[in-house]
């Protein structure tokens, strides 16, 4: 009789790609062809919330911070994410593919098993992946005190330099530069995305001058050591910022942009306090969407108005009435 | 003069038969969905019949009428309507002729009918020999113990 087994394997393991990791780690038994198909894999996909499962109440109530007590609650987190670090890890100790092109991870942000996750980037980098998108979730605030956020280490890149890294995305974690602070590794990177992170300014900078090909960068919700990066690049054509700030003392300060520099810029979103002290070498920009709190002199928007390329303005001032300006 | 003839290829009909004889006449654009029968209209321009020898007339009109119709609303909806066995063939004709639409509707169908089914149950209905030695066997499912867990009832 005709059947799926006539299919050939990159059909097969298309269908797998769309199981969960239980259900395709079960196909492993099949037969011998279902187990090598794995290795056909080229995106990894990893959530939290799909690796421990709907039919594991128990492991669920621990991801989910249920009205449990405080401690309790932070303890069955604990248990989740050692179960969920050990079954990914399993996954990946047994996947015999050779190239990846792409890896997302979706966990609490807990430096306890950083040592090997660390390990799964480097087996994504080994085997050229193209993006890395790390969605990491916070702990809650309950249990902020007992844990420290994970790191992620551009120093892991060191080793292969990461040239085939073009797609990068992180939220909520620590950003540390290579220890070597003039090599940045990851020369072919167009896009960067780093959300609700904390970082050196610096950083940026250094990948702004070292990744020539970089044409869309997004700085959400950052927090920087001291001042917000002044944005120079050759090549960037989107930049997003919105909502970075400053600690100092306890208090997170709003830092505004100051400086672009871009001569291929044709798109700029900013969310921020003020955009008083902007100042602009962006000639192809067509495309401007601001909201801040405050403004001094609303004229020095008129800056905007000399661009040659402009073609949409939207600017939201708090503090006044909005205007927005189409030309 | 030149009006007329491009009336007349956007209309013109082709005549597919399947394995078992039954013949479809659709339209030109409509068999061009199919990958295959493209590449037969590219390779010689005037045949009017195309033989498609894996597919059986049943499920050619299936197929005909999914590029007629396809959207997203359809898509949704079309799988329901099939059992497991006439899924596998719908694929395997989607696959032959080399419809990339079809063959990811299909393909998603089947991966949420295995959802949570025992290895047993998947082997019955795909029709797979079990070539791992008991030991493997023995040795995977205790590697993925937890894999295994909370399976739905064949």
């Amino acid at each position: 009789m005709d059947c799926i087994s006539e299919l050939p394997d990159e059909i097969l393991s298309y269908i797998q790609t769309m199981l969960s990791i239980k259900d395709l780690l079960k196909t492993s038994v099949l037969s011998k062809r279902w187990r090598n198909l794995w290795a056909l894999r080229r995106d990894l996909h990893f959530d939290i919330f799909h690796v421990l499962g709907s039919s594991e109440e128990e492991l669920l109530q621990t991801v989910i911070p249920t009205s449990s007590s405080t401690i309790e609650r932070c303890v069955r987190l604990d248990i989740g994410m050692s179960e969920f670090v050990k079954r990914v890890d399993q996954f990946l100790n047994n996947f015999q593919g050779t190239k990846i092109n792409s890896f997302f991870a979706s966990f609490y942000s807990y430096d306890k098993h950083s040592n090997i996750i660390d390990q799964w980037i480097s087996f994504a980098i080994a085997r050229g992946v193209e993006t890395i998108n790390l969605l990491l979730l916070p702990m809650p605030e309950t249990c902020a005190t007992r844990y420290k956020q994970y790191k992620f280490a551009f120093d892991l890149f060191s080793e292969t330099n990461a040239s085939t890294l073009k797609h990068l995305h992180l939220e909520h974690c620590l950003v540390c530069h290579p220890t070597n602070r003039d090599y940045i590794p990851f020369q072919n990177l167009r896009f960067l995305s780093l959300e609700r992170t904390k970082l050196d300014e610096m950083f940026i900078e250094s990948v702004l001058s070292n990744c020539r090909w970089l044409e869309e960068l997004h700085l959400v919700l950052c927090e920087f050591r001291s001042s917000m990066p002044k944005i120079v690049s050759s090549s960037l054509i989107h930049l997003k910022v919105a909502g970075c700030y400053v600690v100092s003392g306890y208090v997170q300060m709003q830092i505004e942009l100051s400086s672009i520099d871009c001569l291929k810029l044709t798109s700029l979103e900013y969310h921020g306090y003020s955009l008083d002290t902007l100042k602009i070498n962006t000639p192809l920009l067509k495309s401007i969407r601001c909201t801040v709190f405050y403004c001094e002199d609303p004229n020095q928007y008129g800056l905007f108005a000399t661009l040659p390329q402009l073609e949409i303005m939207q600017l939201d001032i708090y503090s006044m009435v909005s205007h927005k300006v189409f030309d | 003069m030149a009006e007329e003839k491009s009336q007349a290829s956007s209309s013109k009909m082709l005549t597919l038969k399947a394995s078992d004889g039954v013949l479809f006449e659709v339209e030109l654009n409509i068999a061009k969905e199919m990958k295959t029968v493209q590449a037969y209209i590219d390779d010689c321009e005037d045949i009017e019949t195309i033989p498609i020898p894996n597919v059986l007339g049943k499920h050619l009109a299936i197929v005909i009428e999914y590029i007629k119709k396809t959207n997203e609303e359809y898509d949704a909806e079309f799988e329901k309507q099939w059992n497991m066995d006439d899924l596998q063939l719908l694929l395997l004709a989607a696959n032959y002729l080399n419809i990339s639409g079809l063959q990811e509707c299909l393909c998603k169908a089947i991966a949420k009918r295995i959802e949570n089914k025992s290895p047993e149950y998947v082997r019955k209905v795909f029709n797979i020999e079990n070539d791992h030695s008991p030991e493997e066997e023995a040795k995977l499912r205790k590697e993925y113990k937890w894999a295994f867990e909370g399976v739905d009832k064949d």
